[in-house]
Parts: C-alpha cells; sequence; structure tokens
C-alpha cells in the first residue's frame, strides 16, 4: 500500500473531506446527492488519469489486484485481506437492508421550481404603466401582504419565514424572478400554492391565494415593486 | 445492372406504402375508433420502441452517406487510399442499413394507421401532399445509394462523377430527413392553418413551423455524430478480433477516424441545441418551461451526464492516442493532460449540478430549501452555458496536442504563431467566463441574445482560426517521432463502443424529450390526447426504455455489420432483399459440416466482443439505475371538465363554467388573449363581451367569416391577422350549444358586464327539442 496507490485515495477522500465537513463551515451543508456526484466525478477523473500509460495502470492497479488475488501476499496483510473480502459483503448487506427497512424520514424529494404555467395565464402582459408612482404603490402592498414571509429586502427572510419548508422565494437570487416572465409572477401570486399546476406533482407550498383579497391591478404593481426592489428585471422575448 | 433494377422496383413499391393514408383520405369516411390499444405493452410503448428504432436507424443510414463522402473527397484530396477503402467500407453496410430502416418505417406506418386513427387521419388531411414528394424522395435515394455503392468499382477512373453521385445522395438524404421533420415538428409547434387554399400551400404552410428547421440542422449534426461514433465502434471491435498486425493498424487507423468526425460532428451540436431550446421557448413558453425547468428538467441532467461521458471518452480517447501512438510522448504531455482533465472534470460538476436537488427534508432544511444557497448559482443556464463552451475549448485543444505531437515544427514564424495561439486561447477561455459571470447580473433577454451567442462566436473563432494556423505551421514542421498505428490497448477499443452506445441513448433520450413536451397533445393545443397513454411517465420508467431502445438499435446494428462482413453477402442475391436469410441458409448449411469434426478456433475474438458487450450493457444498466433513483413522478393529464347542466344555478356558475372552456375545451386561449399581447396570434378579447352583443359573439363563433376584424395594432393599413378562426360548433372543436352559450356568459362577466344568458336557456338533458340558438331579447 504505497507509491502511487496513495494520491488517488488521499485525493478522492480530500475531496470528501472539504465538501462534507469544510465547505459547511462556510455554507450550507451539501445533500448527499451532490457529495456522491462530485465524489463520482473524482472517481472518474482518477480513473482516466490513471489509465493513461500502462506504467501509470501498473502502479495502481496492480497493488489492488495483487492484495486481493492474494498473490504473494503474507502475514497481516493476509489477514486484512481476508477480513476484506469478509466484511465487504457484510457491508452490501447492509446497504441494501438500510435502503430497504421502513424508516421514519421522509424520501428524498425531486421538487419542480417552476412548473410550466397553465394556458390562461402564459403571455398575459403587465396592462399598468411602469411608472414611479405605480412601482411605489406596488413597494407599498408589497411591504402589507408580501414582506412578512419574503423580506423587506425581498431575500425571503422575513420574520414568518422560518415557519415554512420549503421557505419563502428569495427574490436577489438570480435563479428565482429574473428567470421568469411577468405573467408567471402573476399566476403564482394571483392563485398561490392551491393554484399549481398538477405536473411535476408533489406541491409544497404555503403561498396564499391572493385573488381572494387582492385585484388584478394591485398584483401587477407588486410584480413591479418586486422587480424594482430585487434589482431585477423580468424575463423577455425580445 | 438487373440487381439495381430489382431492389429499384422493390423500393418502389415499398414507397407505395406511403400513400395508405392517402387512400384513407380519398375515401371520406371517419375511422370508426380514435384509439386501438395492443394488449399487454401497450399502443404507445409499441410505438415508442418502433418509432425510436427506426429513427436512430434512420439517422445511421443518413449519417454514414455523409461520413463516407467526406471520407471519399478527403482520400481524393490526400490521395490515402486507406480513406476511400473506408468510404466503401461503410457504403457495403447502406444496402442492409436501408433495408432495415425501411422495413422498420413500413411497420411503424402501418402500427400508426392501426394504433393512432385519429391523429393519421388529421395528419393525413394536412401533409398528403408530402407523402407523394417523400416517395420520390425515396425512390431517388434508393437510386443513387445503389449507384453510389455499386460505383465503387466501376467508376474507379471516373472519381468526379462518383463523389456527384454521392453528394446527389445526400441531398436525397437530407431531404427525406427534412420532410419527415416537418411533421413531427408540426406536432410539437403546429402553426394555424389558413383555410381555403390548395392542398400545396396548406402542407407548405404546415412544414414551416418554429421548430421545423431548428430540429433539421440539429439532426443532420447529430447523424454525422452518430456516423462518425458507429464507425468508431465498428473499428474498435474490429481492431479488439483483429487477428494480424495489419488488421491491426489499418482499424486502429479506422477508430481515430470514427472518433474525430464523431468529435467535429460533436462540437457544434450544443448551439444547434440551444437555438432549438429558444425557438420552442418563444414558440410557447410552458412547454420550453416543461421542458427546462418543469416536469422533463431531469431530462437535461441525465443528458448533461451522458455528454459529459461522451465528452470524457473522446478526450481520453486522444490522451490514449498520443501515449500510445506516439512512443515517448508520454511524459511530456502528462501534465497538459492533467490540466485539461481537471478542467474538464471542474465543467462537468458545474453542468451537472442540478437547480433544485435531491434532497431530504432534513438536508434541505439546513440548505433552506432545496436550492444550495452557493453551489444553487451552477443551476442556471449562465452557469451550463459557460461550462459547455469551455468543455467544447478542452476537447478542441486535445485534438490540436494529438495533431502537434511528435513533430517540430521549423518555420521561422513557428515561435510567434504558438505564442499568439496560447494568447489567443487563454482570452478566449477569460472571456468566456467572465460573460457567464456577469450573465447573472443583467436580464435574461441581455444574456440570451448577446452574451451566450458571443460566448459561442468566441468558441468558433478560436476553432476557425486554430486549425488552419495549425495546419500552416504543421505543413513545414519535421517528425521527430512517426506515429506508430496498431499500438493501442484493449481499453481504446472499450471506449470507443462506450461512446457510440453514449450517443444512441443520447439520440432516444433527446427523442424522447421532444415528443414528451407536447404532453397530453398529440399536435400540440390543437389534437388532444384522449386515449389511455396521454399521461407521461416517470423517469424510471422512461428510462427504462430508452435504454431498451438503445439496446435493440445496438444489436440492428451489429446485426447488419455481422451480415456484411460474413461470407454471406458475397453472393449478390444476399445483397439485396433476402440479406435476412442469409445467416439462417449458412447457418443450416453448416450444420451438416459438423460431424467432420472441424479444430477448435483459437482466437482471443469471442471474448474481447463479449467484453465490449458487456460495455454497453454496463452503460445501459448505470442509466437505467439512475433514472430510477430521481425520485419518480408521472404528469398526468389536466382533468376533463364535464358540462354538467344541473350543476348550474345561477349565471355565475355559467360564467365559471365558460371560463374552463374558454381556457379548455375550446382553446380560444391558444390563440386569443385578454388583454394586450406580444405573441396573439388574432384579436385581444379584453372588454370584448362589453362590446358586442351576444348576437354577435355567437355569430362570431359559428360563423366566424362573416365578418372580420383587422389588425389595426401597427401603424399604416389595417392588415388581417395571422390566424384563422376556426368554426367552433364544427369539428374540431365542437362546442354544443349550450358550451357557447357557458363561454358568452364568461366574456361579458369578464368585461364587466351584466351576464344576459340566462340558466334556464340551458337544455336539460331531458329536453330533446332544439334549442333555439339565439333568443331575440327585446
Amino acid at each position: 500500500m504505497k507509491g502511487p496507490l496513495i494520491k488517488p485515495l488521499v485525493l478522492t477522500g480530500g475531496v470528501y473531506v472539504v465538501l462534507k465537513f469544510v465547505l459547511p463551515l462556510f455554507t450550507a451543508p451539501l445533500p448527499s446527492s451532490l457529495i456522491f456526484l462530485y465524489i463520482a466525478l473524482t472517481v472518474t477523473g482518477v480513473l482516466i488519469f490513471t489509465t493513461l500509460s500502462e506504467q501509470a495502470m501498473e502502479g495502481v492497479f496492480g497493488p489492488v489486484f495483487r492484495f486481493l488475488s492474494g498473490e504473494g501476499v503474507g502475514g497481516a496483510m493476509q489477514t486484512a485481506r481476508l477480513g476484506l473480502l469478509v466484511l465487504f459483503p457484510l457491508l452490501v448487506g447492509w446497504q441494501t437492508y438500510s435502503s430497504t427497512v421502513p424508516s421514519d424520514h421522509p424520501p428524498a424529494e425531486n421538487r419542480t421550481i417552476h412548473p410550466a404555467p397553465p394556458g390562461e395565464f402564459a403571455g398575459l402582459s403587465n396592462p399598468i404603466p411602469n411608472t414611479p408612482e405605480n412601482v411605489m404603490a406596488g413597494k407599498g402592498y408589497y411591504a402589507a401582504y408580501c414582506s412578512p414571509c419574503h423580506g423587506a429586502k425581498f431575500d425571503g427572510k422575513g420574520p414568518a419565514a422560518g415557519g415554512f419548508s420549503p421557505p419563502p422565494a428569495n427574490f436577489v437570487d438570480p435563479g428565482t424572478i429574473a428567470m421568469l416572465q411577468e405573467s408567471y409572477l402573476f399566476w403564482r401570486i394571483k392563485t398561490g400554492g392551491v393554484g399549481l399546476s398538477t405536473e411535476g406533482m408533489p406541491w409544497k407550498s404555503a403561498m396564499p391565494r391572493w385573488e381572494v383579497e387582492l385585484k388584478d391591478e394591485q398584483i401587477w404593481k407588486i410584480i413591479m415593486g418586486e422587480y424594482d426592489g430585487a434589482h431585477q428585471k423580468p424575463r423577455t422575448w425580445e | 445492372m438487373k440487381a439495381i433494377l430489382k431492389v429499384f422496383f422493390l423500393f418502389s413499391f415499398l414507397g407505395l406504402f406511403w400513400l395508405v393514408p392517402s387512400w384513407a383520405q380519398q375515401t371520406p369516411l371517419t375511422p370508426s375508433v380514435d384509439y386501438r390499444d395492443v394488449p399487454w405493452i401497450g399502443s404507445r410503448n409499441v410505438i415508442w420502441i418502433i418509432a425510436q428504432v427506426h429513427l436512430v436507424l434512420g439517422g445511421f443510414v443518413l449519417g454514414v452517406p455523409i461520413f463516407a463522402w467526406i471520407c471519399e473527397i478527403i482520400g481524393v484530396l490526400t490521395k490515402d487510399q486507406r480513406y476511400d477503402r473506408m468510404a466503401k467500407e461503410f457504403t457495403n453496410l447502406l444496402t442492409a442499413a436501408f433495408e432495415m430502416t425501411a422495413m422498420l418505417g413500413a411497420t411503424f406506418l402501418f402500427l400508426l394507421i392501426a394504433l393512432y386513427p385519429k391523429l393519421m387521419g388529421y395528419l393525413a388531411d394536412i401533409f398528403l401532399p408530402t407523402y407523394y414528394v417523400y416517395v420520390l424522395l425515396f425512390i431517388g435515394s434508393t437510386t443513387t445509394l445503389y449507384l453510389y455503392w455499386s460505383g465503387f468499382e466501376s467508376m474507379k477512373g471516373r472519381k468526379g462523377v462518383h463523389l456527384f453521385l454521392g453528394f446527389l445522395l445526400n441531398v436525397f438524404a437530407l431531404l427525406i430527413v427534412v420532410v419527415p421533420n416537418s411533421w413531427a415538428t408540426f406536432q410539437a409547434s403546429p402553426v394555424v392553418l389558413p383555410g381555403g387554399v390548395g392542398v400545396w400551400e396548406k402542407a407548405w404552410a404546415a412544414m414551416w413551423n418554429p421548430t421545423w428547421w431548428p430540429v433539421n440542422i440539429h439532426r443532420l449534426i447529430a447523424n454525422v455524430v452518430l456516423g462518425g461514433y458507429i464507425c468508431g465502434a465498428y473499428a474498435g471491435i474490429k481492431y479488439l478480433m483483429a487477428q494480424n498486425a495489419e488488421e491491426r493498424m489499418h482499424y486502429d487507423w479506422m477508430g481515430y477516424v470514427g472518433n474525430f468526425i464523431g468529435v467535429f460532428g460533436l462540437l457544434p451540436l450544443p448551439f444547434a441545441g440551444y437555438w432549438l431550446m429558444r425557438e420552442i421557448y418563444q414558440y410557447n413558453q410552458a412547454m420550453g418551461i416543461t421542458l427546462m425547468g418543469g416536469f422533463l428538467s431531469w431530462l437535461f441532467i441525465l443528458q448533461a451526464m451522458l455528454i459529459g461521458v461522451l465528452f470524457l471518452g473522446a478526450n481520453y480517447y486522444f490522451w490514449l492516442g498520443i501515449t500510445y501512438r506516439i512512443p515517448g510522448a508520454e511524459v511530456k504531455y502528462k501534465k497538459p493532460i492533467l490540466a485539461m482533465l481537471v478542467v474538464l472534470l471542474l465543467c462537468l460538476g458545474v453542468w451537472m449540478t442540478p437547480h433544485s436537488l435531491v434532497a431530504s427534508l432534513e438536508e434541505a432544511r439546513k440548505m433552506g430549501g432545496t436550492h444550495h444557497p452557493l453551489l444553487g448559482v451552477f443551476g442556471v443556464m449562465s452557469a451550463k452555458m459557460t461550462v459547455a463552451n469551455l468543455m467544447i475549448l478542452v476537447t478542441f485543444m486535445s485534438f490540436i496536442m494529438y495533431w502537434r505531437a511528435g513533430k517540430v515544427e521549423t518555420a521561422a514564424w513557428a515561435k510567434l504563431a504558438k505564442s499568439v495561439m496560447n494568447a489567443l486561447l487563454a482570452l478566449a477561455g477569460v472571456a468566456v467566463i467572465v460573460l457567464g459571470v456577469w450573465g447573472y447580473f443583467v436580464p435574461a433577454i441581455v444574456r440570451i441574445n448577446y452574451f451566450s451567442t458571443s460566448q459561442v462566436l468566441i468558441v468558433l473563432f478560436v476553432l476557425v482560426t486554430f486549425t488552419p494556423l495549425t495546419a500552416a505551421l504543421l505543413k513545414s514542421a519535421k517528425t521527430t517521432t512517426e506515429m506508430v498505428w496498431g499500438r493501442m490497448p484493449a481499453r481504446a477499443g472499450y471506449v470507443l463502443v462506450l461512446n457510440a452506445v453514449t450517443v444512441i441513448l443520447l439520440m432516444t433520450m433527446m427523442g424522447y424529450a421532444r415528443s414528451a413536451s407536447r404532453g397530453h397533445w398529440h399536435i400540440y393545443g390543437v389534437l388532444e390526447d384522449t386515449s389511455s397513454y396521454a399521461y407521461s411517465p416517470a423517469l424510471g420508467e422512461a428510462g427504462f426504455f430508452m435504454a431498451l431502445n438503445t439496446f435493440v438499435v445496438l444489436a440492428l446494428v451489429a446485426f447488419i455489420f455481422w451480415i456484411v462482413s460474413s461470407r454471406a453477402v458475397r453472393h449478390p442475391a444476399f445483397s439485396t432483399q433476402y440479406f435476412f436469410l442469409a445467416p439462417f441458409l449458412f447457418w443450416a448449411v453448416s450444420l451438416f459440416d459438423k460431424p467432420a469434426g472441424s479444430a477448435p478456433r483459437v482466437s482471443e475474438g469471442p471474448k474481447y466482443f463479449r467484453r465490449a458487450v458487456a460495455t454497453a450493457f454496463g452503460l445501459l444498466i448505470a442509466f437505467t439505475y439512475i433514472a430510477n433513483q430521481v425520485p419518480q413522478t408521472i404528469s398526468l393529464p389536466p382533468k376533463k371538465v364535464e358540462f354538467d347542466p344541473l350543476q348550474i344555478k345561477t349565471q355565475a356558475d355559467l360564467a365559471k363554467v365558460g371560463q374552463g372552456i374558454f381556457f379548455g375545451k375550446g382553446q380560444c386561449a391558444l390563440c386569443h388573449s385578454i388583454g394586450p399581447s406580444e405573441s396573439a396570434r388574432c384579436p385581444d378579447l379584453k372588454g370584448i363581451g362589453a362590446k358586442l352583443t351576444r348576437e354577435f359573439i355567437y355569430e362570431s363563433l359559428t360563423q366566424p367569416q362573416a365578418y372580420i376584424y383587422q389588425d389595426y395594432r401597427h401603424e399604416g393599413v389595417p392588415k388581417e391577422y395571422p390566424a384563422r378562426m376556426p368554426v367552433i360548433n364544427k369539428n374540431p372543436i365542437g362546442l354544443t350549444n349550450n358550451e357557447i352559450f357557458s363561454v358568452i356568459a364568461f366574456l361579458q362577466q369578464m368585461s364587466g358586464e351584466p351576464i344576459s344568458v340566462h340558466p334556464s336557456e340551458i337544455t336539460q338533458p331531458a329536453q330533446t327539442a332544439a334549442a333555439v340558438p339565439i333568443a331575440h331579447a327585446p
């Protein structure tokens, strides 16, 4: 267990440690699906680089094959080898068991963030002229109706935000309203969580159905206020 | 020549089958059923398999002539006999592959007519003239194919004529893709057809739908890639099974050329795909979102993985080539290879990071949603475009490095040229990254129209300046180490196989994406799928079918290769429609030889073949597994709203039902908007209920041509709207009087007008008397 084999092992281990333990010191921890993806990429890279020439391949895979086949392995290594040969099936068995045993953890989910809007909303355009007064009015409505959850800074961190999972959308993030047309926001505000399309269920959204309380005109003004406050521009096609 | 005639007639006859729908159309019998089902497997799945296998094999049949023709040209230009030999070797495949594809096509057609009569009737009504054109193209393609194939020997002295034949063949082949593409793209992005025009104008208008040319270009390039990679896989397997040094050299070289052509086709492919996606978004925002952000978005993560395999595979093959074919180059190129590998992997990491992550509840809580605060930025288009461009640059540099390996430039300006190239490359890389990062801070439209296109142009600029520059440099270069063919390790052969499998899998996957983006529509927004298969399956099931289809295609291609390279087809009769029988006949004959006792062949070949098959299987199984690991959701068609007169008590009820019909069954919103809209194809209906009386609205719906409102939105002479209003109480929409009344109620309510339709006017089921269409209110 020395020579060229060490480097790839250290590299893969290092990447894992960084992703799993170092990164969370600075930001939110990564989900295990993403860590798995990055480790898989690292291993692929190692495999590609070490199989580029016979010498490199022998250096890395030679010891592994010899260890596994027991060729010229003796003493403590032989014990370790037998131990591994016994442990590995147990490990696989445990993995299978733990992935099928009933548990109280909800399964991982794949939430479609931006489902397609229904036909009656696609293609609408904002009928309210974009004047400073209207934007101000929109920000006023935003402060009254939206900011408790979506935050006064449009960053999804309002006082009530902590109570929701998934949390309220962060409009400052370039991946949210900057990717969408105004008609999309109009749909989301007007019909709320219950109005989401059947496509890409399951839905979890606590967004209220604002059509009950607000007029269309108010909603359009809120949209203008939101874009202005979050320093984003709605997506357009021309 | 006699054989050619026979085949010609055979194909003319086969071509006649394409007329079948037109016969069905000429006899104005409405089909007795809308759908028929196939027990156990289901009609949708049967069509799925046959259509996809037919289309990918079609891509192969159309990709190989392009490939062979390019090889022949290179052969003429470089006077390298190997290219000519390879072009011939591949053209030999075509006759068998063509038959196979035509048979599958006929099966596909019969199945469609049998299982989906409603859809086929509708399409035949629009596209009838193109069916005739298609038959002619088919005959033209067949004829030129056989002339080109047989001409390899007979036109040896007249290369110009032969190349021209090859050109004609490719023109026919291209048109054969282009015409059916118009049918398929019309299903995804139908345009409003003008009424009262001739059949030819109607078909022509339907062909020019927004996604027709983007799909054509995308398919054309993808076919070249497929041709290249299948050539590579064939060479890879032949290389592994080679018996002597000469064969090893030839197939090693052929694998290199296949990979080269595949990679060069691959480089512009993302740009073509981007254009197609853009057109789809512009055509229908909802469809674009379904694909990229909604139900189908996971397909694109899987696509990223497969393209990652392809890019890594192509580069790995180049790098293996440097280390094995050029003795002593290994040490020299180790560092640049490592650097390129790291860049590729980083790019892939970004590309594969999804916008919304698969996370358990706990993980999602910690991240604050399924969107990681830091890595979430990789999920958007700006990041993906940037890394795709960088990966293309790296792959291109791999090729340049391979090209220059083992040679020393002697030109006086070599040093200058090299430093210019290095500076240019660094500059291009930095520019692509800067544009990518900047893309987060500008409106989407600026990013799409200017930044992304600039990134593409920068990369293309590098491609078109480096290639001739390097060629010029190497013209005078001194070769220090001669390239040695036939020394590649076995894994190079497996990589070639893996790449071919990946390309086919990608084609089956994107074919599914294109088809599934229509949702529960046969023809988007026009003809609804009302069968029990209108839903879209979960990714795991879809992934299984993609893998299955890929496997079937591979098996058929392997079968074609086997037949062509076995002794059987040396007999002229087996080069035509009987070729399927050949292996069985020879097997039957060989039964009698057995007792004589032949020595068992000692060959490593079968072992390598089994391993190559295992490689292919491994990838397909891994793909299916990953597709099943993603949380599974299916997409159901929206619930049907039945018009129930008993439920209608008040005028508000009526308007509510009318709203559902306006946006649903009536399909009004497909063209009309309520309020001004950029994409409206006909008049804005805002306030229409206040402007028009109910009698006028009723007449507009049932006799739409009686009075036509023109487009006054722009300066100058008012013009007609592009869309032509269909008669609403006739097929295909066919609203009943009750439904029309409720729509009128909705239009009035929407315009703030008192509703003048009363629930008592609704015909109750018990009443059999015909309703008076218009109540003449005093």
